[in-house]
This record gives C-alpha cells, sequence and structure tokens, in this order.
C-alpha cells in the first residue's frame, strides 16, 4: 500500500521529529472522533494518520516488512535483532491483544508466568547488544557451544538454562561474559551487569568484554544526556554511567576499568 | 513503592506547576466521587503522571472546575475532569486494594484488613470494567510475594513481575498505542521497584528483609548507572509518541523527577 507518509501528515520529507510530532497532533485533532461525531470516515482518517506517523518514526519496522512476509521472530516478540523495539505485536507476557493494526494481526494470548522471564525486554537501544553474536571457539566445551547455539536462535531462556548448568568450578570469564549476554537479552539487566563486571574483572583486557559492557550501558547513557539536552539533570552521585557512555570510546577507561 | 514518579518542583515553570496540580487535584476528585473520600488517601503522584500521559497522547476533552475542598478549604483550587483521570483513579484503588492486602498477610496488620475490606466492592467493580488490568494486578502481586518469599538471587525477578503489571496499566485500551505505552509501563515498572529496592537497602540488609539488592555486589554508584538504563528503556519509548501538550512536564518527570529521592537520600548521608 503505497501511503506517502509526509504527504498524510502535510510534512515536508526534511521535517523535524518536533515538527512531525506537531504536525500529527493538528491532524489528529482536525479528524478527533469526538469533534465529528457524525463523521463515519474519521476512525479510517485517523487509522491513516497514526500508521503515516508510525512509518515515519519506525522506518526500520516498515523495512522489513518489505523483505519479509509478516510476523515477529521467535524469541523476539518486539520486532528481532538490530530493529528498534518495534510496534509490532506484543508476543507473550501476559498479554491478552485482539485486533488489527497496519500489516499486523495481533494475536491472543493467554497470561502465564513462566513468561515473566521470556524475551519481552528485548533490548530498544541503538547499540543493541542485539548485534553482539557470540562466536563458539573450537576450544569451547559441548555446552557452551550449545548455549551459543541457543543464543544466536534467539533462545536466550535456554541459552541462560544451559549456561547454568555448567557447575561452578568451570565458570571463567568467558562464562560470565556470555551469561551476561544471555541474562541481558533475556530481562535480567542487574544480574547482566553483575556478570559482565565479573567478566571484566577476570580478564581486565578483553575488548569484547568491554564493549559489551558499553553496549549495556548505552541506553543509560543516551538517557542522561537527552535529559541534559532538555534542561534536566539527574542530579544525585557521580556520574558514572555519563563517564562510560562518552569516553570509553576512546578506550580511556581501557585497562583500569574505572567506569563501573 | 509508590512515589517516585513525580516531579521535580524547583524545575517547573509556574504555568507547569499549576498544570500538574490541576491533574492531581482532578485525580483526587476522581477517587473521592468514584469510590469516596476515604480513597482520596491513597492519591499518587504515579497515577497522575499516568493520566497526564493519557491526555497528551489521546487528547480528551477535559472539563474544568473551580472549587475548595476537604484538604483546601479556604482557597478555590482548579482541577480537570477526564476519562483518563477516572482511569486513573481506578488503577489507584485497584492498587491500594492489594498493597492493603500485603500489609495484612505480611505483618498481620489489622488496620489494613478492613481497609482493604472496605474496598473489596470497589475493587469488584473496578475488575468487571478492567478485566484484563484487574488480571494482571491481581496474578502479578501474587508471582512478587512468591518471589520474595523465594528469594533465588535474580535481583530482576520481582522487578520483571511488578514491569509486567504496570505494562498492563499503562495500557488503557488496546489500540495504536497499546504497544509502546506497554513497554513503557514495564520499564517503568521495574525501575520503580528497583528504585524502592535501593532506597530500602541499607534498612532491609540490617532487618535481614528481602532485597533484591542484598545478595548482589553493587555499590551506590552501579545501582545509579543500573537505574539509568531503565530509565533509558522508558524514554526511548516516550520520545517517540506524538506529544506535544504537557510534554515537558512530563519530560521533567522522566528526566529529574524520579530522582528525587534517591538523591535526598545520597545528599543527606554526605551530610552526616
Amino acid at each position: 500500500m503505497p501511503m506517502n507518509p509526509y504527504e498524510v501528515l502535510g510534512v515536508s520529507e526534511g521535517a523535524s521529529l518536533d515538527e512531525v510530532k506537531k504536525a500529527y497532533r493538528k491532524k489528529a485533532r482536525e479528524n478527533h472522533p469526538d469533534l465529528n461525531p457524525d463523521d463515519p470516515n474519521a476512525a479510517e482518517r485517523i487509522k491513516q494518520i497514526n500508521e503515516a506517523y508510525d512509518r515515519i518514526t519506525n522506518p526500520e519496522k516498515y523495512a522489513r516488512e518489505r523483505v519479509t512476509s509478516a510476523g515477529p521472530t521467535p524469541g523476539s516478540p518486539f520486532g528481532g535483532p538490530g530493529y528498534g523495539y518495534g510496534w509490532g505485536p506484543t508476543g507473550t507476557g501476559g498479554t491478552t491483544s485482539s485486533g488489527t493494526g497496519p500489516g499486523y494481526t495481533w494475536t491472543t494470548t493467554t497470561f502465564t508466568w513462566e513468561d515473566i522471564f521470556g524475551s519481552d525486554w528485548t533490548n530498544p537501544g541503538p547499540a543493541d547488544p542485539a548485534n553482539i553474536h557470540p562466536e563458539a571457539n573450537p576450544s569451547d566445551s559441548p555446552e557452551i557451544k550449545e548455549a551459543i547455539a541457543a543464543f544466536n536462535a534467539g533462545n536466550f531462556a535456554g541459552a541462560v538454562a544451559k549456561l547454568g548448568s555448567i557447575p561452578r568450578t568451570k565458570r571463567d570469564a568467558r562464562w560470565y561474559y556470555l551469561s551476561a549476554l544471555a541474562n541481558y537479552r533475556n530481562g535480567s539487566t542487574a544480574l547482566a551487569f553483575d556478570q559482565i563486571r565479573k567478566a571484566r574483572a577476570m580478564d581486565p583486557t578483553n575488548m569484547d568484554y568491554l564493549r559489551a559492557h558499553q553496549a549495556f550501558q548505552q541506553p543509560g547513557a543516551t538517557y542522561q544526556e537527552t535529559g541534559q539536552a532538555y534542561g534536566f539533570g539527574t542530579g544525585g552521585t557521580n556520574c558514572t554511567g555519563c563517564c562510560c557512555g562518552l569516553m570509553c570510546a576512546q578506550a580511556f577507561c581501557y585497562p583500569i576499568a574505572l567506569c563501573c | 513503592m509508590f512515589g517516585f514518579i513525580n516531579t521535580n518542583v524547583d524545575a517547573l515553570s509556574p504555568e507547569e506547576e499549576a498544570r500538574y496540580k490541576e491533574a492531581y487535584c482532578g485525580l483526587c476528585h476522581a477517587l473521592g466521587s468514584r469510590t469516596g473520600q476515604h480513597t482520596r488517601m491513597a492519591l499518587s503522584h504515579d497515577l497522575t503522571f499516568l493520566a497526564l500521559l493519557h491526555m497528551s497522547l489521546y487528547d480528551p476533552e477535559e472539563t474544568k472546575h473551580q472549587t475548595a475542598c476537604v484538604m483546601h478549604p479556604l482557597t478555590k483550587r482548579t482541577w480537570t475532569q477526564n476519562e483518563y483521570l477516572d482511569y486513573a483513579a481506578d488503577m489507584t484503588v485497584a492498587l491500594a486494594y492489594f498493597k492493603l492486602l500485603d500489609n495484612w498477610s505480611d505483618d498481620h496488620s489489622h488496620p489494613s484488613r478492613l481497609a482493604a475490606l472496605t474496598l473489596k466492592k470497589r475493587w469488584l467493580e473496578i475488575s468487571d470494567r478492567w478485566p484484563r488490568q484487574a488480571q494482571a494486578i491481581e496474578a502479578g502481586m501474587a508471582a512478587i510475594s512468591q518471589i520474595e518469599q523465594d528469594d533465588h538471587g535474580n535481583p530482576d525477578a520481582a522487578a520483571n513481575a511488578f514491569g509486567l503489571i504496570m505494562g498492563e496499566i499503562f495500557v488503557h485500551q488496546e489500540d495504536f498505542w497499546e504497544n509502546p505505552l506497554r513497554m513503557m509501563g514495564r520499564q517503568l515498572g521495574r525501575f520503580i521497584y528497583l528504585m524502592d529496592a535501593a532506597v530500602d537497602l541499607e534498612e532491609d540488609r540490617q532487618k535481614g528483609s528481602y532485597n533484591p539488592f542484598a545478595h548482589a555486589d553493587f555499590t551506590q554508584d552501579q545501582i545509579h548507572d543500573l537505574l539509568t538504563v531503565y530509565m533509558g528503556y522508558v524514554t526511548e519509548v516516550f520520545e517517540k509518541l506524538p506529544l506535544v501538550e504537557d510534554v515537558n512536564l512530563l519530560r521533567n518527570v522522566l528526566y529529574s523527577g524520579v530522582w528525587q529521592r534517591w538523591n535526598s537520600l545520597h545528599e543527606s548521608k554526605e551530610n552526616d
């Protein structure tokens, strides 16, 4: 369906996000069902306006639509690797969605608590750890290889479980690194931070571990920068999060691991 | 657990402060008229924020009033009324009901049990009107209870369960915006739970009470940085929503207000 979203919203293609938002609001108000009670097409026009806004703000989602048929990849209900969090159908996690949206049919799922640790927490940040795909080394144990395979297939809970089956005596830096990655994608963010720090303490010069740590922190760094850009400071304790976001890229922190 | 999602008053313009009060008073009135004067005690900033978020997104018709009230009998205050404040009032009562049940089972607090009984009829009405949210709250609170009892060491376990509750509360209706709202609610719920744990950590350690950070090796700085990650997830979604009305007020809460209790806790420590 060839829609020109910019035309629908009445903005130029170079418009800033703020301008797009304002244009949206203007259109939404003009076509508000409450203000157009006798107009049966108002609801349809709102749908168009919503979709146009979505196309402009989440272009990756629609780019993917052209490539694959539809639907989320298994294990990543919010849209899959390298992909923004996607406003597609919610997967598990106890939702009972129904209805249709642009290009999607939402499924109805029942509410189960096994879903608490499911992959609903896909990191939506720009330095998406989804782009970190660990590779098996020839020297890896079979369990480690299985865990890595599970991880790369998007089965993060499976990867966590597999790694958990490895006895404590065999838990080296690499184990902590892989566990950190799996736990991060599986929604155990605090544990992931704890584990990546342990991995780095055991192997301080490892650049993969540093990169993973930075990737984990990126949403926090962006948050603080964005807040400051809007004139808000978080206040509070020394801003080690800020440091890690900006300076670690130049390997200032390495090898002393000043940040976190 | 509630009260972290609040404004940083010092950073609000007079107009923003007035607007916030309009909504806060509006929520108070909605509670009073829908449930009864006694529930005005459950009034929270968190659900005021949610109402303002919904109002900004959905642009509902608002009815403004100017009246004195029980708490402020001498001066008239402007307050606003709309369906999203009514919703926030219902969610407030639902959460308050379970908080009271929790208190009763934790501490055998008789006042809590009595208060819960007075809310029960309203809870049943609310769960009829909002079955999806009610189911999420009920199941979520039970899950959290169990997780806190089991205490198997994953700091995110209970936080994620609370996140699922807030995720459903953030979704007023299942429409085009449900996914970003749900995601925002989930991440904010995780933040609330862990921020609450962070400020209670020392006390819980002394009392031997459950705390997700008790078994983990987190310094205060590391907790702070961890919490900014959750807020990062929240604001990433938030900034993509087409919000114009009250957006600076909402940003005040998300980028600054949520840290107020943390800041005052740490400042008072420095001054010790």
